[in-house]
């Protein structure tokens, strides 16, 4: 399958400062990917360089095969975005927003506008000046104005920021579906990795410009890894809990932390593992995998870099 | 394109200011029609024409007078001289002689232009930044239609806007004018030039106020445009085309009597009416050819600055 978005070493200086540096991640069909990093590592302007706001100072961008930079039209047609805040024209009614950026992507299908409408659950207000809109709702008539001419790619920019948690979890809903349903690809960034874990497929840490890693949630709940497994023994069998182990399982990885027992072992194998351990006669307090989560790997990764 | 301009139509329409300042202008126009029913003299009080010409040699006798022994603004005296004989033998009554009809009502709303000036001005310096004032430019930009695109569909619709506002002040003074005063006798416009003077028939007079009026707030509007395009500031780009509207002929007119490069200056050459009126240009050696490619070149500049820094902005809105 081919990539939809393709961010190809791409730097951005401004006035000498390296503002983004190297960045390369792509996002397939049907993925939901997210861009996360703490405020100011460069979400927006990598964002603003994806749909031609800003110009890119080296490497490239490519939509569905299309440079951003050469070939514009053709890239941007395939975008649908929010960029910051999803500010739309207050004077204007919902629908008429919505007929507005119609036109500006050709024919308007009114079919198309009702349609979007009553997906977002806008459809009773569409007749409401936006003014009065909540931010929910101009969040909501913002995803709409972005699907509207059936984007491959859908970019928003912090879309639950300032959203409460039902608002939250409705833009989670939709973008799950769309991405599913339509197989559509969306990049969405966040400063917060909790949203992360719980909307995306995959997604990019950046620090002060730079890529740090690329995190797989489907990968990472893979069945066949031996994953680390912590067992409670209690303190005083702990040694002689590791000795035990170790003479049954010679080839797997022990260590001893927190008063625990670690050991790197495939799932299938944990219960005869326990029971193994019971046998032997030690009391088995606590088992447990140890999911280093992914709050620990963001912060380990950023602060790599900040002591770097 | 024309989907662009829909849209920025759309967008002005449905903005009460635009509405405001349509009303303020019909205001106006019914300001200036009281004051014309109130001022208006009675058929009785209107002269005969042995009056009216009697007045006329009484006032030449008085411009001779004041030329022999003055000698200064010997040119305006001898105009109004040449003027009045020119209307004593050709039984054209000067305008206090026919009372009001619909051709002296406009042209008397003329003035209006003004006040229809600045309203352009004031479109022309908010359609770009009020779309970065409200981050919409992001939403704008992200589209398939290029930035220049963009652009011209905005300036575009200024364009329209002006032309809309005209009409309607041209239709309402012509309807009220027409209502109120009748297309009654018409008196001429008379022209001197070079000692001779030229009869112009109030209709085309008229014609030729509002055409000239028009071009010098399309250029005033396009320095607008291009300095809120530029800039992004509305309040710099109102402030200086109005700062400029009001006291750039002026100045320009005080440097033209002592110099001659102020004939390059925008303001000496907006005014096209001076080719048509007895004033004539402020620099002598200026014609209409000449005053229109500088008004080209300036709107060549205006513009071309304009599409340069939009095209190449980075737009970031903040806050």
């Amino acid at each position: 399958m081919s990539s939809i978005l393709e961010v190809n070493d791409v730097h951005k200086r401004i006035r000498g400062k390296e503002i983004i540096q190297d960045l390369k991640f792509s996002v397939e069909p049907g993925e939901v990917f997210g861009f996360l990093g703490p405020n100011g590592a460069g979400k927006t302007t990598t964002i603003r360089m994806m749909v031609g706001l800003a110009p890119i100072t080296s490497g490239d961008i490519l939509i569905d095969g299309y440079s951003i930079q050469k070939s514009y039209a053709k890239a941007i047609k395939q975008i649908g975005a929010i960029v910051e805040n999803p500010e739309m024209y207050n004077h204007l009614t919902a629908e008429k927003n919505l007929i507005h950026f119609a036109r500006m992507n050709g024919k308007v299908d009114q079919e198309r506008i009702d349609e979007l409408l009553e997906l977002v659950k806008l459809e009773h207000v569409k007749k409401k000046k936006v003014r009065t809109f909540s931010l929910g709702m101009k969040q909501r008539l913002g995803i709409a104005q972005a699907l509207l001419h059936r984007p491959k790619l859908l970019i928003l920019d912090e879309p639950t920021n300032g959203l409460d948690p039902e608002g939250i979890r409705m833009v989670r809903a939709y973008l799950r579906r769309l991405a599913e349903e339509e197989g559509l690809a969306v990049l969405v960034s966040s400063h917060l990795l909790s949203e992360m874990e719980l909307m995306c497929d995959r997604f990019a840490i950046i620090q002060d410009g730079k890529l740090i890693s690329i995190e797989d949630q489907r990968v990472a709940g893979g069945e066949n890894q031996p994953l680390p497994y912590q067992i409670d023994v209690g303190p005083e069998k702990l040694e002689a809990a590791v000795q035990v182990v170790k003479e049954a399982y010679p080839d797997l990885k022990i260590e001893e932390a927190d008063q625990r027992l670690t050991i790197y072992i495939e799932k299938e194998n944990v219960p005869a593992l326990l029971r193994y351990v019971m046998e032997a006669g030690f009391d088995l307090y606590e088992a447990r995998e140890d999911k280093q989560t992914l709050e620990d790997r963001f912060l380990q990764a950023t602060s790599k870099e900040e002591s770097s | 394109m024309i989907r662009l301009i829909q849209n920025e139509w759309m967008k002005l329409f449905w903005r009460i200011s635009t509405w405001v300042m349509a009303a303020i202008l019909l205001v106006g126009v019914i300001g200036v029609l009281i004051y014309s029913i109130t001022n208006q003299p009675s058929a009785e009080q209107l002269p005969s024409e042995a009056q009216w010409k009697a007045q006329l040699e009484q006032e030449n006798a008085e411009y001779q007078q004041a030329l022999e022994e003055s000698g200064s603004s010997a040119e305006f005296y001898e105009q109004r001289i040449a003027e009045n004989e020119y209307r004593i033998q050709n039984d054209i009554p000067p305008q206090q002689a026919t009372g009001e009809n619909v051709w002296s009502f406009m042209s008397t709303n003329t003035a209006l232009l003004d006040l229809l000036s600045i309203f352009v001005i004031i479109i022309a310096a908010t359609i770009i930044s009020s779309e970065f004032k409200s981050g919409t430019i992001k939403l704008l930009l992200v589209r398939p239609p290029s930035r220049i695109k963009i652009l011209f569909s905005k300036y575009l619709t200024v364009l329209l806007y002006a032309l809309g506002m005209l009409a309607f002040l041209f239709g309402v003074s012509f309807i009220l004018g027409a209502l109120f005063f009748g297309f009654g006798e018409s008196s001429a416009e008379l022209i001197y030039t070079d000692g001779e003077v030229e009869q112009r028939p109030q209709v085309l007079a008229l014609a030729i106020d509002y055409l000239t009026g028009s071009v010098n707030f399309v250029m005033l509007a396009t320095l607008a445009f291009a300095i809120s395009a530029i800039f992004r500031s509305e309040a710099m780009a109102i402030a200086i085309s109005v700062l400029l509207y009001v006291v750039g002929a002026g100045v320009t007119s005080t440097l033209a009597m002592a110099y001659d490069w102020p004939k390059f200056l925008l303001f000496a050459n907006t005014n096209l009416n001076q080719y048509f009126t007895s004033g004539g240009p402020p620099v002598e050696s200026m014609t209409l050819g000449f005053s229109v490619i500088v008004l080209i070149v300036y709107w060549l500049i205006f513009m071309g600055f304009a599409v340069w820094m939009f095209k190449k902005r980075e737009i970031s809105v903040t806050g």
